[in-house]
């Protein structure tokens, strides 16, 4: 590139340059159809929490409950205390009850994203043992699996919904431990829901929707 | 002589150089949402829980307040703004205009106009404002309800004269209404 024809420095990058561009995720799509004809209804967010989340799901007149499961397990669960001899099912109610203590089928929609394969095994599946207690009939759960089956461990991933047809995603700093699930894992962990609906997708993120 | 003039003429009708552009001040990234920059010093007048105060109760009034320190306890400040600093820690319950929040807090907040959590600030509660902002890096755990205000409505204007009915069409007013009689 010739240096003449470089922008200055100062040249203030375009809102397209400035943003990395969105992820098209069909499932989100999906998701935000049922979002869009509804009103009032209660909507989980299990990633970190961000304005994007907050005003795309507020601005269509929900309401949005935000828990970073990751960060609240690492709090909850010290380093120390993080072996199958720790989680008793007494912390593992703890746990439950400090994220989702809410009424039976009182949740209309969930945004795990990715964060249920990044907590133990037996934790993760009581979580979504509780998510299935708390969701109304009907209710949407959009989830996130990291499918690398050669990978021990991955970044977790922060979603921030852009509109209705992307998301944008960042990888997190550091990897962590990750369960794996490959498609049948994954219709097996979702058995008790009513249906299951993979997206496909180019890169190593399987999509899923599922309906409760 | 001659030459020596002439370039003196040339310099003075050069025109002066451009003071040289301050880059450092347009590369500077700005956030897309309408954030103050940090007021929680000293810049607004109002009273004040220091670093080293402990305070256990109910606190209302109509006065900014700083948290500075610690609060165990409701604040009701319906027609100001709370700030709880970076070192500032509150339990209980705040029902403010706006609140800022730098440092930890505790129970459920409800501005009438915004709620600002920002960077490294850790909330646990639910949450009610017209304007709701979350920064990046702030720890948010709670229910989020924007407050929905409608636009007034512009005032009805007058309306204008009913046009006479024409013949051919039903008359709207009502039974009860006299009619003139035509004349012709």
């Amino acid at each position: 590139m010739n240096p003449a024809s470089r922008p200055a420095a100062s040249t203030p990058l375009s809102p397209h340059e400035s943003q990395p561009p969105g992820r098209r995720s069909y499932a989100l799509e999906s998701m935000s159809q049922w979002l869009g004809g509804q009103e009032r209804l209660q909507i989980i967010d299990f990633g970190a929490a961000n304005q994007q989340n907050l005003d795309y799901v507020t601005g269509l007149g929900h309401r949005l409950y935000f828990d970073d499961l990751l960060r609240s397990f690492e709090h909850f669960f010290p380093d120390t205390e993080r072996t199958p001899e720790h989680l008793t099912a007494s912390r593992i109610e703890e746990f439950l009850a400090s994220c989702l203590d809410f009424p039976d089928q009182s949740v209309d929609g969930a945004l795990i994203w990715d964060r249920l394969q990044f907590l133990p095994a037996s934790l993760g599946s009581a979580v979504l043992e509780r998510l299935h207690r708390v969701l109304a009939p009907d209710a949407l759960l959009l989830a996130l699996f990291h499918t690398d089956s050669s990978a021990v461990t991955a970044a977790p991933q922060n979603c921030r919904i852009l509109n209705q047809k992307h998301v944008q995603l960042t990888s997190a700093a550091s990897r962590l431990p990750i369960v794996q699930f490959n498609t049948r894992a994954i219709e097996r962990y979702f058995q008790r829901f009513q249906t299951l609906k993979f997206f496909l997708t180019r890169d190593n993120l399987q999509e899923v929707l599922v309906r409760r | 002589m001659w030459n020596r003039s002439k370039k003196e003429e040339d310099i003075q009708q050069r025109p002066a150089p451009a003071p040289a552009p301050d880059y450092s001040k347009e590369a500077i990234p700005m956030s897309t949402y309408a954030t103050r920059q940090v007021e929680h010093s000293s810049t607004r007048a109002g009273a004040a829980i220091g670093k080293n105060l402990a305070v256990v109760g109910q606190i209302s009034g109509k006065e900014d307040l700083l948290i500075d320190g610690r609060l165990d306890g409701d604040v009701d400040l319906p027609e100001n703004r709370l700030t709880v600093g970076p070192s500032g820690h509150l339990q209980g319950r705040v029902r403010a205009r706006e609140i800022v929040i730098h440092g930890a807090v505790q129970g459920n907040l409800e501005a009438s106009e915004r709620v600002e959590i920002k960077k490294n600030a850790r909330v646990i509660g639910d949450l009610k404002a017209q304007r709701p902002v979350i920064e990046d890096e702030a720890y948010f755990k709670g229910n989020v309800e924007t407050i929905r205000v409608d636009a007034p409505k512009p005032a009805a204007k007058p309306q204008p004269a009913a046009a006479p009915a024409p013949e051919s069409q039903p008359s709207l007013l009502s039974p009860d209404a006299k009619q003139e009689p035509r004349k012709g």
